[in-house]
């Protein structure tokens, strides 16, 4: 058994009048109602999955690296079967955050509107939970929580607003998550994967729908102080994700270091190769930023990116 | 001013949350997994649903552009520059345009 806690507190909200008072939310919560599939079901899980055509979802458009051309095919196949599992591992705990935040939002939404659509979310993640713990074990075993996740994930769980919740699950978690997954479609050849992408993005896009719609809403009826707390909470939520090292008991770690041990890779070497790709502001450039390319925009839209912060998005590499 | 439609192929994923919300406006065709705008909106009601779908559209695939409504006629989608979200909190920045028929 394995777990951890943290504490939360929420400010639960009841609303007596159940009439509809953000038509957009109520048309978006009777599309969800539409749109429930079983991940028990719609999955074609008798379809086996062929190691060789999972792809490595860590490395889009990447030439392989020196240090993994260097491995026999076999061994190649099982270095991307590892990154994958990897990946998706902390996209399947980020799904059970995103369940345990909608819960949150059920709670300490102040519309009837809002509450009921994210009730739905509740169900949706938890399918998202289902389908990836069950595709991992396809590739390998479940691997620990990134650090800089799991920082964003509790940061929203614990905090203190609403809209932070909404701001730092709907609107940045969602729209990485949306914009992946869409990378990933792109990337796999596995049919089984490919289903499950196409079935989680469909809600992923209603959840990050609704963070805009109640975002755009909400935020202009904020006094200033609470705005700019939002705003500076939009733009830590970012760094957080985006730049935390990978800790381990207080230690900076590489988190892929298992892997390479596993695969008989010199941990220095690839690390040496992977930072020298990296210096090259064009190879950077080219390489699809989920934070840069999707969630952004997105706060842009919602009107959190203001002449307060632009310039601090600009300065860490998270600007579009 | 009225407002012409337009889906960016490369950002839509096919989520149908448009042709949900504009279903006179928009489809996805069977077959493909981008949105289609099959109509440009003629009535008030479907250009508010039009800029609807836009403003919500989680990919901000779906764009509108300004244009000027005396020389406004619905015709085939064609590419397009310089484009925004309608409704968003950054100005699109867009001069009225004519378009030919
Ligand atoms: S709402 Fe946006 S992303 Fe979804 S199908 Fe329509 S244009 Fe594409
Ligand atoms: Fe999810
Ligand atoms: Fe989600």
């Amino acid at each position: 058994m394995s777990f951890e806690t943290i504490d939360t507190s929420v400010q639960a909200l009841w609303r007596f009048d159940y009439d509809s008072n953000i038509k957009q939310l109520r048309d978006l919560y009777e599309v969800a109602k539409k749109e429930q599939w079983n991940a028990a079901l719609d999955v074609p899980w008798d379809i086996p999955t062929d190691a060789a055509v999972v792809g490595d979802m860590s490395a889009p458009n990447v030439e392989p690296y020196d240090f993994v051309k260097a491995l026999t095919k076999d061994k190649q196949i099982e270095f991307a079967k590892r990154r994958s599992a990897h990946l998706l591992s902390n996209f399947l705990h980020g799904e059970q955050g995103a369940m345990m935040i909608c819960g949150q939002l059920v709670e300490v939404v102040p519309d009837m509107d809002g509450k009921l659509y994210a009730a739905t979310q509740v169900i949706d993640e938890a399918r998202h939970v289902e389908v990836f713990a069950r595709y991992i074990k396809r590739l390998d075993r479940v691997y620990p929580l990134m650090t800089g996740l799991k920082n964003l994930l509790n940061a929203v769980l614990q905090a203190d607003m609403w809209q932070m919740k909404c701001i730092g699950m709907q609107v940045i978690a969602e729209s990485i998550a949306m914009g992946s997954f869409k990378t990933m479609r792109a990337i796999t050849h596995d049919e089984v994967f490919k289903k499950i992408l196409e079935l989680t993005s469909q809600d992923e896009a209603r959840h990050v729908s609704y963070g805009l719609i109640y975002m755009k809403d909400a935020i202009p009826k904020m006094n200033e102080p609470d705005r700019d707390r939002l705003e500076d909470f939009a733009f830590a939520a970012m760094t957080m994700l985006a730049t935390t090292p990978q800790m381990e008991g207080g230690k900076r770690v590489d988190p892929f270091e298992q892997i390479y041990l596993e695969l008989g890779i010199d941990p220095a070497r690839a690390n040496s190769e992977i930072i020298s790709r990296m210096a090259d502001p064009e190879f950077v450039k080219a390489q699809p930023n989920p934070f840069r390319d999707y969630a952004y925009p997105q706060l842009e839209r919602v009107g959190l990116i203001t002449d307060r912060t632009r310039a601090k998005y600009r300065e860490v590499g998270l600007a579009a | 001013m009225s407002r012409r439609f337009e889906v960016i192929e490369e950002e839509c994923i096919g989520c149908s949350l448009c042709s949900e919300r504009a279903p006179g406006n928009l489809e996805i065709r069977s077959g493909s997994t981008t949105a289609q705008v099959f109509k440009q909106p003629e009535t008030p009601e479907e250009e508010e649903a039009c800029h609807e779908a836009s403003d919500y559209c989680p990919t901000g695939g779906l764009k509108a552009r300004s244009v000027d409504s005396a020389s406004t006629k619905p015709q085939a989608d064609t590419g397009s520059p310089a484009l925004a979200p309608a409704g968003d909190s950054k100005p699109a920045g867009i001069a009225p345009m004519k378009l030919e028929n």
